[in-house]
């Protein structure tokens, strides 16, 4: 099944599937769902995004 | 093809791999790929993608997955 990521408007990156997410210790962790990952890079629980993106404005509109 | 993985580099991007797709903000797929590495710094200017920003902006994450 083909893991969805969507680069959220000036937001997080919203997972959606079956994945795997591996730390450079080598340990996996599954998840089947959704998650969300933070782009903006000042997360308080990165990897995962807190919403602190709001906070600093991050502004990032991606378009294919 | 395999089920994908993300993995979270320690001070640098999130290296993908497997079968994922990407989407922007209005629902499009970007281009078809089995590997990347999208930028977790914020500071890419060439966002989703990874552009080695992380380095000159002193990104520091070495947090380990906990769930």
């Amino acid at each position: 099944m083909t893991v969805e990521i969507r680069i959220q408007d000036d937001d997080s990156l919203m997972i959606s599937g079956k994945f795997d997410l591996i730390d450079e210790d080598g340990n996996a962790y599954s998840h089947h769902g959704k998650l969300r990952l933070c782009r903006c890079g000042v997360s308080k629980t990165k990897p995962y995004c807190d919403n602190t993106h709001v906070e600093i404005n991050f502004e990032s509109k991606v378009r294919a | 093809m395999e089920q994908a993985t993300i993995i979270p580099g320690d001070d640098g991007p999130y290296h993908v791999k497997g079968d994922f797709v990407l989407i922007d903000g209005e629902g499009n797929k970007l281009e078809l790929t089995d590997e990347t590495w999208l930028c977790r710094c914020g500071e890419s200017t060439a966002k989703p993608f990874c552009t080695g920003s992380h380095s000159s902006c002193d990104f520091v994450d070495s947090s380990r997955a906990a769930q």
